[in-house]
């Protein structure tokens, strides 16, 4: 019996997102980290008009940006669009090795998801620079303090094995040290897996490219203002 | 070899554990329920729970202790061998993961919107901007499947059908424009472990809603 091989067409990965790190970061982190080529569509919050149009016409039930296009595919919403992805680089032992792992790695997730929503609201807040500590003690810091007892000891945060949960946590730590560069200083664990990442060659050389530093970290008209990149 | 014992830790309200209440009872998995009815009697389990994340919902199996609701139902998942609910290919689970995406939004935002005293006579406004637009497009994706995701039962469904039921007693005429979501509702509720436990009286005693959360029902 003949065996039909099945050979995916190699075609052009395209993410369409703002002209900032936003949500759209922890995917092209992931994009680059698996060395997947793919070119960006980049909408400008100052032209929403292309935006409009471009989401009425997008084949996915529940248009959005961040999407990535594969070909005619079309997928939305950051999670699944790391799924995608990480199907597509053939990497699935990024959702965790052992049955165990996934369900330590969803737990993460939804640790980070919280922290990430809570920096949202945090930037988004126009009495932030009076909130602020109190947004540190009462919000983060008790999650940091969790997530840095939880890392003690481990190069990524399950442990040996990178994770997809990393991408996500890699990306808020980053955001509150961009709030206030000694959001870290209490967490050495923290800070080790925030090194670890960043010293991965491809997201190493991806953050030293022009492409990044030039991007703006968040929304320029939020009330709290991110420094540059 | 024996069953593990199993214990779901909640707040003795239906609220955010309720899809993990189901995915226990369809997976006909015994469990017992610690009710916690104070912020005091919480506080003094969550000093001394055993796990990285101390929360609730918690799922206690033997001497492991889990958080975080999508990773409580994750585990029970595994434990029941049964991970077909998370999709039946890749096609499936990244249409899952993008439908959870979409639930967890719309309940976050009604969430918020529940436990703000201040929003709640501008309801009907509300459900006209944020709600309706979601579920039109909920609707869209639904037409002509069983379940959400198709023929096969995902894990996706229970969140779903949560956040529907919730919608409904906020408003009995939410889903009158979208039959493809009361289909999907009414072949959930059609399950028989599901028909069941929703006949039960620890299902039907079980408030839906904390009493921190200054809301009214308008039926």
């Amino acid at each position: 019996m003949g065996v039909i091989i099945f050979k995916q067409m190699e075609g052009t990965l395209i993410l369409g997102y703002w002209n900032l790190q936003g949500l759209g970061e922890p995917i092209r982190l992931l994009l680059e980290y698996l060395g997947l080529k793919y070119e960006e569509k980049v909408y400008e919050l100052s032209n929403q008009a292309e935006w409009a149009a471009d989401k009425s016409a997008l084949n996915f039930p529940f248009p959005n940006v961040p999407y990535l296009k594969d070909g005619e595919k079309v997928v939305c919403e950051s999670e699944a669009i790391a799924f995608y992805i990480v199907f597509k680089g053939n990497r699935i032992d990024l959702f965790g090795r052992t049955e165990e792992e996934r369900v330590q790695a969803t737990t993460v997730r939804g640790v980070v998801g919280d922290l990430y929503m809570d920096v949202v609201k945090f930037v988004w807040n126009p009495n932030w620079e009076a909130e602020q500590a109190k947004f540190f003690e009462e919000k983060y810091n008790p999650r940091l303090k969790n997530l840095n007892a939880y890392a003690a000891g481990k190069k990524h945060i399950l442990g040996d094995n990178l994770n997809l949960v990393d991408f996500a946590l890699f990306q808020t730590l980053y955001l509150l040290q961009k709030i206030d560069s000694k959001a870290l200083d209490a967490y050495p664990n923290l800070q080790t897996l925030y090194n670890n990442f960043s010293e991965i060659p491809q997201i190493k050389a991806y953050r030293a490219t022009d492409k990044f530093k030039n991007r703006s970290v968040y929304v320029p008209t939020a009330p709290f203002k991110f420094p540059s990149a | 070899m024996a069953e593990a014992s199993i214990t779901l830790g909640y707040w003795g309200i239906q609220g955010l554990a309720e899809p993990i209440v189901k995915l226990l009872e369809y997976l006909g998995l015994k469990y017992q329920v610690k009710a916690y009815t104070s912020p005091e009697e919480w506080a003094a389990d969550k000093a001394t729970l055993n796990t990285p994340f101390p929360n609730l919902p918690y799922l206690k199996v033997g001497d492991k202790t889990l958080t975080e609701s999508e990773a409580i139902a994750y585990f029970l998942v595994f434990h029941a061998n049964r991970t077909d609910l998370f999709g039946a290919n890749n096609d499936e689970r990244v249409q899952a993961t993008a439908v959870r995406g979409v639930v967890s939004d719309v309940t976050r935002d009604f969430v918020a919107f529940i436990m703000d005293a201040s929003k709640h006579a501008e309801q009907d406004k509300y459900f006209e901007e944020k709600i309706h637009p979601r579920l039109a497009r909920l609707n869209a994706f639904a037409a002509g499947k069983k379940h959400i995701i198709g023929d096969n039962l995902n894990l996706v469904d229970f969140a779903l059908f949560h956040a529907l039921y919730i919608l409904g007693k906020m408003d009995s005429k939410v889903l009158d424009n979208y039959p493809n979501l009361q289909n999907i509702i009414n072949n959930f509720n059609a399950i028989p472990q599901i028909n069941a436990y929703h006949a039960s009286d620890a299902f039907k005693n079980k408030p839906l809603l904390p009493p921190t959360a200054a809301y009214k029902f308008r039926d």
